[in-house]
């Protein structure tokens, strides 16, 4: 099915060609980005069911200037009048800060386009009433306390968003609808005073059909709880691991997709800028990001500063090639802005920011690689991750740990795990890679400890070596 | 907003009953990178958010159903129906036990309303920020500013529910991340600290700059963490603040009614033999230096203080409304500020024995459900038995809080104040596992 633009948006698309078009006789570069996004968030746990619209909706406009010397920008979702908006716009009437305290940027030129883009999807939620939606949510709820006595409490989340954003500078006009899911089965178990947890997660640009993958995994969610209650703990040191897909992803996101966003090198805040053309990383490994470079969550045809989306390769056999910008990181440095310009939504400034980040597959089984490890473990389900561009540090928290013994997964588990090291030492390290790439992007990624996007990550399973604690 | 949402809900004959609540943001935001504006923004927007409730009856019993949308004030009159219908509709399918509205006429609330507000000229607040930033960055040149963001923002808040309550008032609230740099003998290193604040004072702004710089100039001396094993963890600064999570969780009305909590009112939380330090948490609705600080709650509940855990005992279970009237106890409302009660310890004598104390996590994680907590050491210092301190930098530690708080917790008397916390600077933990760097 076909995702349908906003009508609002639609309705009030010359209003905003008025606006830029109004602004641009004071101003050199004038842009507005205007995003209308809705969906809606369903939880069935126990002893609840809730309704809510989603976090990621959102309405309103963000225009952008150039005043001769860099950027300015005003967030709305109350129209203000003319005079109001050149007010905020100039700085509340102080007038143009003092050249030389600025950062200077050259004026954009965007090259000409008019383009819209829709998305599809399997069904989308319009077309299934929110009634089905609901009822196969607490029908998941209520077969999984039948299933296991363990269980104390499940959260069953649906949640689906249609993304519509507007783009508009002189010249330039573009639209894009598109449609995402996701969904989370977080069981809680508990026996003899022990209480573990786990998770199943689902996500894509899909509809409604990803109910269907979220049932068929029940049984395994369960399962998985319940293992945990028996978890031990690691003992700290450094281990031969292999990586989940969504774990490798985890490992490419904190370790070198942070660690490469342009706008890092522009503070001198990335390690990374030293390392253009050199190793980092063996052979094996070839490190991809891009809005068009996969299907999910973290895709877009064109990004929050009206440049199209893209497949960057950042690290090709292990060589750093190239980082993801956003239009004024590219500016300054004088690269060609890769598409990864986003914000959490118009209220926020935009940053250079990963889209979907993902290792590429290689030529190893995972059977093998399980059976080449003399003492380690087969990390799985994301927790947590933390970025360090300056100092290279990874930090990654995990769910468990399956022990590894004499090349044999024992049926012992380990959790949580905190992984630590060093980024080119881990990414070295990596020295089996398997066929199947997956991606995931059920989190959310902040800068820092903020500015939160959709992004998904992945990969194949990849064997290294990592410390855990 | 609010206005033609109520006159839409009068025409919507299908609600049984609504809450709205309404933000009125106003902000300025300054970039910086090193001492030269980046970028200059400003915002203004209204975040409307209603909750409409259905009741009716399944099964002969009776049932509350509630779901909530966000309102835009670019909505016409026609999406605005539109969106009251497709809510009542959701509500009738989140369906649970009922609860009551607040009612009006509540007591006042402790946080005077007038307290939370701030400087009229928001322009004028952040040239103060960033003159106080600049000056202090300029003092100590081996530490440099590598960036930092400030916003400040005026929120006016309005909430309204179908029973009659309607209460507003109007908050100040500043945030923002400092970024700093210094060279050490293996390169340069940064380190980075989030801001939240609710008061103008570009004092105490310029003051955390300057224990940033002071932090950054060891780590940029560090060694690497070594390989403890298990070693006795004092946490300072946010992590204090992430332990507590982990007790207001297993003492929430929210969590009880899950079957999630593990405390009970009337009994320990620290097992029956307390060793070290017995917990005393409250929950206080007004902190000067925070900015969750607010009268009333998302409901409209007046907040008051709320003693929660005295002398290791859990006193009475916290929560809205809903989740309270479930438990068939009087609410508190969601109370924002988490006060622990610091310690008889100064902080030298927690370090006396020996510890590892950490300064700055990469990003200090605290499961509030099983207790689980890890981080990776971003700056710690190892406190030898033999009294001598270093800098370390890189590993991890980990651990389980529930073991921890039964096997001995002691607590620092210095106090810090922290966005949503207050309580001491220090909290010592017996023994946790420590991963080398």
């Amino acid at each position: 099915m076909r995702v349908p633009f906003s009508r609002h948006l639609a309705a009030n698309r010359r209003r905003f060609r008025r606006l830029v078009n109004d602004l641009q006789s004071e101003y050199p570069f004038v842009s507005l980005l205007a995003a209308d996004c809705f969906g809606t968030r369903c939880e069935a746990r126990q002893g609840e069911v809730s309704v809510r619209d989603s976090r990621w909706n959102e309405r309103g406009c963000v225009v952008r200037v150039h005043d001769g010397v860099g950027y300015r920008e005003v967030s709305f979702n109350r129209p203000p009048a003319p005079a109001e908006l050149r007010g905020l716009l100039a700085g509340g009437g102080r007038g143009p800060v003092p050249a030389g305290e600025r950062l200077a940027y050259p004026v954009p030129r965007l090259e000409p386009l008019r383009r819209r883009w829709r998305g599809r999807v399997g069904r989308l939620p319009a077309r299934v009433p929110l009634q089905t939606r609901v009822a196969r949510l607490t029908a998941l709820r209520e077969r999984a306390f039948l299933l296991c006595p363990s269980l104390v409490d499940i959260r069953v989340i649906y949640e689906e968003v249609t993304v519509c954003k507007l783009f508009q500078s002189a010249g330039r006009e573009l639209e894009q609808a598109y449609h995402w899911s996701q969904g989370y089965l977080s069981p809680v178990v508990r026996r003899d005073g022990v209480t573990r947890y786990s998770h199943e997660l689902f996500s894509g640009l899909k509809g409604v059909e990803l109910l269907d993958e979220m049932e068929a995994a029940l049984p395994k969610a369960l399962e998985t709880a319940v293992e945990l209650l028996a978890a031990g703990r690691v003992e700290p040191g450094e281990y031969e691991v292999i990586l989940a897909p969504e774990i490798a992803g985890l490992l490419a996101h904190e370790a070198f997709g942070h660690g490469v966003e342009l706008d890092m090198f522009v503070k001198g805040r990335a390690r990374a800028a030293a390392y253009l053309g050199r190793p980092v990383a063996s052979e094996l490994v070839t490190l991809r990001d891009g809005a068009r470079a996969a299907a999910q969550v973290g895709s877009y045809w064109f990004d929050d500063e009206g440049v199209l989306g893209g497949d960057t390769v950042i690290v090709e056999r292990g060589v750093f090639r190239a980082g993801i910008s956003d239009l004024l990181s590219a500016q300054r440095l004088g690269t060609p802005p890769t598409g990864h310009g986003r914000r959490e939504s118009f209220e926020r400034k935009a940053y250079a920011r990963m889209a979907n980040t993902f290792f590429s597959g290689g030529n190893d089984r995972l059977e093998d690689m399980i059976a080449s490890i003399r003492q380690g473990y087969l990390l799985e389900k994301f927790e947590s991750g933390m970025e360090d561009p300056r100092g290279w540090g990874l930090q990654g928290i995990v769910l468990y740990g399956r022990e590894i013994a004499a090349g044999r997964l024992t049926g012992r588990l380990v959790a949580p795990v905190i992984m630590t090291g060093y980024v080119p030492d881990v990414l070295g390290s990596i020295s089996a890679a398997s066929g199947m790439v997956e991606l995931s992007g059920t989190g959310m990624c902040g800068k820092g400890h903020k500015e939160y996007v959709k992004n998904s990550m992945g990969g194949p399973y990849l064997k290294c070596r990592l410390r855990l604690g | 907003m609010l206005e033609q949402v109520l006159a839409g809900l009068k025409r919507t004959r299908r609600i049984d009953a609504w809450r709205v609540a309404e933000q009125q943001i106003e902000s300025r935001e300054l970039f910086l990178v090193g001492r030269q504006t980046d970028l200059r923004r400003a915002k203004q927007v209204t975040r409307t958010y209603l909750t409409v409730y259905r009741d009716f009856q399944r099964q002969g019993k009776p049932r509350r159903g509630a779901a909530t949308v966000r309102l835009h004030p670019a909505q016409t009159r026609g999406e605005l129906e539109r969106v009251l219908q497709v809510a009542a509709e959701a509500a009738l399918r989140a369906e649970n036990a009922p609860y009551p509205l607040v009612e009006p006429g509540g007591p006042a609330p402790a946080a005077p309303p007038e307290a939370l507000a701030g400087p009229e000229d928001l322009e004028a607040a952040l040239a103060g920020l960033e003159r106080a930033l600049l000056d202090r960055a300029a003092q100590d040149p081996r530490a440099r500013l590598n960036s930092a963001e400030l916003f400040v923002e005026r929120v006016g808040t309005r909430i309204a529910n179908s029973a009659g309550l309607e209460v507003g008032w109007t908050s100040f609230r500043g945030s923002g991340e400092l970024i700093v740099e210094a060279e050490g003998p293996g390169g340069p290193v940064e380190l980075f600290r989030e801001l939240s604040f609710a008061r103008l004072r570009p004092e105490e702004l310029a003051a955390k700059l300057e224990r940033l710089q002071t932090l950054c100039r060891d780590r940029a001396v560090a060694a690497p963490t070594p390989a403890l094993g298990s070693a006795p963890l004092l946490l300072t600064g946010e992590a204090v603040r992430e332990v507590g999570q982990y007790f207001l969780f297993h003492s929430a009305a929210e969590s009880a009614h899950r079957n999630l909590a593990r405390f009970r009112p009337g009994e320990p939380v620290q097992g029956e033999a307390v060793r070290g330090d017995a917990l005393s948490v409250s929950l206080e609705p007004f902190l000067p230096h925070s900015p969750q600080s607010c009268p009333w709650d998302e409901d409209g509940w007046p907040l008051q203080p709320v003693v929660l855990i005295e002398a290791g005992r859990l006193v009475r279970r916290w929560g809205p409304v809903q989740y309270c009237h479930y438990l068939g106890i009087p609410p508190t409302g969601n109370v924002p500020n988490l006060r622990l009660r610091p310690g008889s310890r100064p902080l030298e004598a927690l370090r006396r024995e020996g510890c590892l104390e950490v300064a700055l996590f990469s990003d200090f994680q605290c499961q509030p459900l099983t207790g689980d907590f890890a981080g990776e050491l971003r700056l710690a210092y190892w406190h030898a038995p033999d009294g001598s301190r270093r800098p370390v930098t890189g590993g991890s530690v980990s651990g389980r809080l529930d073991e921890l708080t039964t096997g001995g917790l002691l607590l620092s008397a210095e106090t810090q104040a922290l966005s949503g916390f207050e309580g001491p600077a220090g909290v010592l933990l017996s023994k946790v596992t420590v991963t080398g760097g």
